[in-house]
């Protein structure tokens, strides 16, 4: 039934889902010259042919591309994300060292966005036309103009170099030894900087969905007829015209995952926040493929899973797409 | 025995940004107790917003210009805040043209219904439902059905709703605004036995909106006839039937096949409803009318009392050239 | 035509009327201008050591010097002519896609509608930036590859948008009309189509142009920039390296470019709003 309902869009999401593995599993053996270097990330120049072939084989990079592939996936499903020869850890390992930090800075942001988004939003909508609105409209539209990583480094120099209220990167104080509730204090303060900057760039997108979809529902006539039946204002705005103007604002809540994961690779790098984003950049500056392939597949993952969930939540707040 | 409703003087307009619309002009008329009046015209002359002004209910861009809306000894229009949240409702409600969309899609519409309930009594919840359950019962909705949501509806029975949740609270007067527009001849004829119980149940006087002359015909005890925001005739259902007055009028049921004749000849109006930004200085309708002279674009006709007709009631005809059209044209 | 003509004075006045499309316009003839005359008019060459490295603003180096000794203002005002071209180029090739896929969708429908709407939602959730680092990485930065990464993988949205139009257009039956006649698709298409989607294109163009200029900020940001022409991405890339903004040249060497970067930005983006607005009657004001 659920099954059904859901059908067409769990589709499309396996379809992504091989889609991004088939390209994360070919990247590197399209790529000119050997597979080698993306990924087993040795110096291959200084090998001699045997010792290439060793761990070519050792990988199972001599084998044709479709044993390669099961055995890809293989280790995928069993949370093996390989090897970095960088760290020289297991990638896995270190994958689950970030995930938290990212979770907790993207989280926070998605909960805070979506708040002042949706209130500072309808409170537009209901001035339409007014200086408010019109302030509120530029403002918004400037935020959504400024770099994420130059606000992040703004933010920095003034609050942190120059007031030195909040620390200046980091997750939390290193050595300190901090336990119990000052280690919670400790990274709230490492999380206030790169979480304002995040929702900085973030907000904007759910503050012009619910404008608009707030004076959409202004218009339509059983807002009219809530008032018509006595309903006081304040119960027409909250209780009629918000409940459906959130709709397309849930919706939007979906892309908005992809742009979260986008801008905290670039305000981790900023603050050197220990995220997944960082992982990410690092990667990139130190040619670790495999990690920087890894990466990708778990913000992917992560996005995607979250995609799910809120299409599962979506009939619960519109009954029109419940299945009776 | 005084009216249920009292109009007088009623002017509403729109701002846009070619200019003010003046959609509702000038308009007075009455509604007796327990009487139907149809209220009829041509698309976007303005009967809509009659509706919608008489509630002091009309949305932005649209303004109460001037008038009153008398409801026994309280001016509707002259209220405001809680005071015109108690009334309205309670006292006069409607059912809008577009009922099919008056229903919020996410809450169900027993709860809408006792909503109302609620806000103009001290019924607790659950009274209030049980009592929303009766109306949909009386208006023909399955009870049970007061636990769904408006998309699970038809349209017929969306209508249906919306009038159990003007019924609600009992009010005196009661507009349908299109109430059976867009529905099929079983299902308008099954939507008026409702309203036709409920006016006997409840003591009714409603305003019918349409531009279906036959609907309104049948169903009414007096119609009024709005040309593009003014009206221009008012007279009892049979005299507008067998002895039309305004030229506007009798164009306008020669526009209108009757059901039982032989084959007939229709003539349309010829020319358009003026743009309500650039009117004809006199009578509006003067331009299209077969009968208009140099005076007719002079001054705007008031609306008088005219020679009563076969029904022995009062009728009211806005034209100069009343007099001398008498007993001409009818035949 | 005299249709055209007055159609096209429709637009423009209701641009000139209204503020926002003034601002946005303004901002954009402003960096038009500056990426045309920068080059003749730079103190420096930006490429070039002209001076010590980390100097503070002075009447010769009006922001300073960076940390080889490079005149950041004269970086700055060659800077306006990679992101302009970049964003332009990216929002072309965004816009070019989206339009062709938008189009054929809503025009053919059925299944091939289907199908691309299919990879549009696809395409939509997938978490562009990491997307793009990985396969900046992986094809090494360059100019065009920026360009290429950044336009394919931004078409998705306008897609959507220009296929609800082409589907609005459709319900007014001209077009159904014009195939049941076997009116020629290319003409169907102009006369019908075309008229209706282009200003909608336009503002989904400005729009695209908006987005692109950021996401080449961040790409350059993260070192994936285009290593030969210096964007204000890249001196910010720079100045993040050696730490400008835990020192007082936060003020001469992280404020300007960012600033530069949100003008433009938000030059598109009140265009892009004003135009939306033009094209769409629904959202103006009244
Ligand atoms: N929101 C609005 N803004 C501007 N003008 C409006 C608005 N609503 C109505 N009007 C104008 O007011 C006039 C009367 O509209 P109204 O809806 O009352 O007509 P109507 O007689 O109910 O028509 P219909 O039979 O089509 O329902 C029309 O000319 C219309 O253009
Ligand atoms: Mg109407």
């Amino acid at each position: 039934m659920l099954g059904r309902l859901l059908g067409g869009r769990m589709l499309q999401y396996v379809m992504l889902i091989v889609v991004i593995l088939v390209l994360n599993f070919m990247l590197p053996r399209a790529m000119p010259g050997t597979p080698l270097a993306f990924l087993a990330g040795e110096d291959v120049g200084l090998m001699t042919t045997e010792q290439r072939e060793e761990v070519m084989a050792q990988h199972g990079l001599d084998r044709p591309l479709p044993h390669q592939f099961a055995r890809y996936m293989g280790n995928l499903l069993q949370g093996d994300f390989g090897y970095s020869f960088q760290q020289r850890r297991p990638i896995t390992d270190i994958l689950m060292e970030r995930l938290p930090w990212t979770l907790l800075l993207a989280g926070a942001n998605l909960v805070l966005t979506t708040i002042i988004g949706v209130l500072v939003g309808a409170v537009a909508a209901w001035r339409r036309g007014g200086r408010a609105d019109a302030g509120l409209l530029a403002t918004f539209v400037f935020m959504a103009a400024m770099p994420s990583f130059w606000i992040g480094m703004i933010l920095v120099a003034v609050f942190a170099a120059q007031l030195g209220w909040f620390p200046v990167y980091g997750a939390y104080s290193t050595y300190a030894g901090l336990t119990g509730w000052e280690r919670i204090v400790d990274i709230g303060r490492h999380l206030v900087l790169p979480l304002t900057s995040l929702v900085f760039i973030s907000v904007s997108s759910v503050f012009f969905t619910m404008r608009y979809s707030m004076l959409s529902v202004l218009r339509e006539d059983y807002i009219s007829m809530a008032r018509a039946k006595g309903v006081p204002e304040r119960l027409v705005k909250y209780r009629h015209a918000m409940r459906n103007a959130l709709l397309p604002v849930l919706t939007i809540f979906m892309l908005n995952l992809g742009f979260i994961f986008s801008g905290a690779v670039v305000i981790e790098t900023v603050f050197a926040y220990p995220g997944i984003g960082r992982l990410l950049f690092q990667a990139v500056l130190t040619r670790d493929y495999p990690v920087l392939q890894a990466t990708f597949l778990l913000i992917t993952m992560t996005v995607i899973i979250a995609n799910i969930v809120a299409d599962l939540l979506y009939p619960l707040f519109d009954p029109r797409v419940r299945v009776r | 025995m005084t009216a249920a409703l009292q109009v007088r003087n009623l002017s509403a307009e729109y701002s846009t940004s070619t200019g003010v619309v003046r959609a509702v002009h000038d308009v007075s008329f009455e509604l007796r107790r327990g009487e139907t009046l149809g209220l009829i015209g041509e698309s976007g002359c303005g009967k809509t917003t009659i509706g919608q002004a008489l509630l002091n209910n009309l949305e932005a861009p649209g303004r109460i210009a001037g008038g009153q809306v008398m409801l026994g000894d309280i001016d509707l229009l002259s209220l405001s805040g809680k005071a015109l949240r108690r009334t309205r409702w309670d006292r006069i409600a409607m059912v809008p043209q577009s009922a099919m969309h008056a229903l919020n899609p996410v809450y169900r519409v027993g709860d809408q219904i006792a909503e109302a309930i609620e806000l103009h009594t001290s019924a607790t919840h659950q009274a209030a439902l049980a009592r929303a359950r009766e109306l949909l019962d009386m208006v023909g909705v399955d009870p049970g059905r007061a636990r769904d949501y408006p998309h699970q509806f038809s349209g017929g029975m969306r209508q249906r709703v919306a009038i159990a949740m003007a019924l609600s609270c009992e009010p005196e007067v009661l507009i349908c605004d299109e109430a059976t527009t867009g529905l099929d001849v079983l299902t308008e004829a099954q939507v008026i036995g409702a309203l036709r119980d409920m006016q006997r149940a409840f003591e009714l006087s409603i305003i019918m909106i349409s531009h279906d002359l036959h609907m309104i015909g049948r169903v009414s005890d007096r119609i009024a006839i709005m040309y593009a925001g003014r009206l221009v005739e008012v007279a009892p259902a049979e005299d507008v039937r067998t002895d039309p007055r305004h030229p506007y009028t009798q164009g306008l049921l020669s526009a209108v096949p009757a059901l039982t004749a032989e084959p007939q000849h229709l003539e349309p109006i010829p020319g358009l409803v003026p743009d309500l930004r650039h009117l004809p200085p006199g009578c509006r309708f003067a331009p299209r009318c077969p009968f208009a002279i140099d005076e007719c674009d002079h001054d705007i006709p008031p609306l008088i009392e005219t020679v009563p007709g076969a029904q022995g009631d009062r009728r009211l005809v806005a034209c100069i050239r009343d007099g001398d059209l008498v007993g001409k044209q009818s035949a | 035509m005299p249709k055209e003509n007055s159609r096209v004075a429709e637009y423009w006045e209701l641009l000139r009327a209204n503020r926002i499309a003034v601002v946005g316009l303004g901002l954009l003839v402003f960096f038009a201008l500056l990426a045309i005359v920068a080059p003749f008019i730079v103190p420096f060459d930006p490429d070039e050591l002209v001076g010590a490295p980390f100097q503070r603003p002075s009447s010769v180096h009006l922001l300073g010097t960076n940390d080889v000794g490079q005149d950041i203002f004269s970086e700055l005002l060659v800077g306006a002519r990679v992101s302009l071209l970049i964003g332009l180029l990216a929002a072309m090739v965004s816009i070019g896609v989206g339009c062709v896929v938008g189009l054929v969708a809503g025009y053919f429908g059925g299944r091939i509608d289907s199908a691309l709407m299919r990879l549009v939602d696809m395409v939509l959730v997938i978490p562009f930036l990491p997307l793009m680092i990985l396969l900046a990485a992986y094809l090494g930065p360059s100019f065009w590859n920026l360009i290429l990464v950044i336009g394919l993988l931004t078409w998705a949205q306008p897609a959507r948008i220009i296929r609800s139009q082409v589907l609005s257009i459709k319900t007014r039956g001209f077009v159904e009309a014009g195939r049941a006649i076997g009116t020629p698709v290319a003409v169907i298409l102009r006369q019908h189509v075309l008229p209706g989607v282009i200003p909608l294109a336009l503002s989904q163009f400005v729009i695209a142009a908006s987005q692109s200029i950021l996401i080449e900020a961040s790409l350059s940001f993260l070192g994936l920039g285009d290593p030969v022409t210096k964007s204000w991405g890249t001196i910010l890339f720079y100045a993040q390296a050696r730490g400008a903004f835990l020192t007082d040249a936060w003020l001469w060497w992280v404020v300007p470019p960012g600033l530069l970067i949100t003008l433009v930005v938000a030059g598109f983006a009140f265009s892009g709003l004003a135009l939306e607005e033009v094209a769409d009657p629904k959202l103006r004001s009244r």
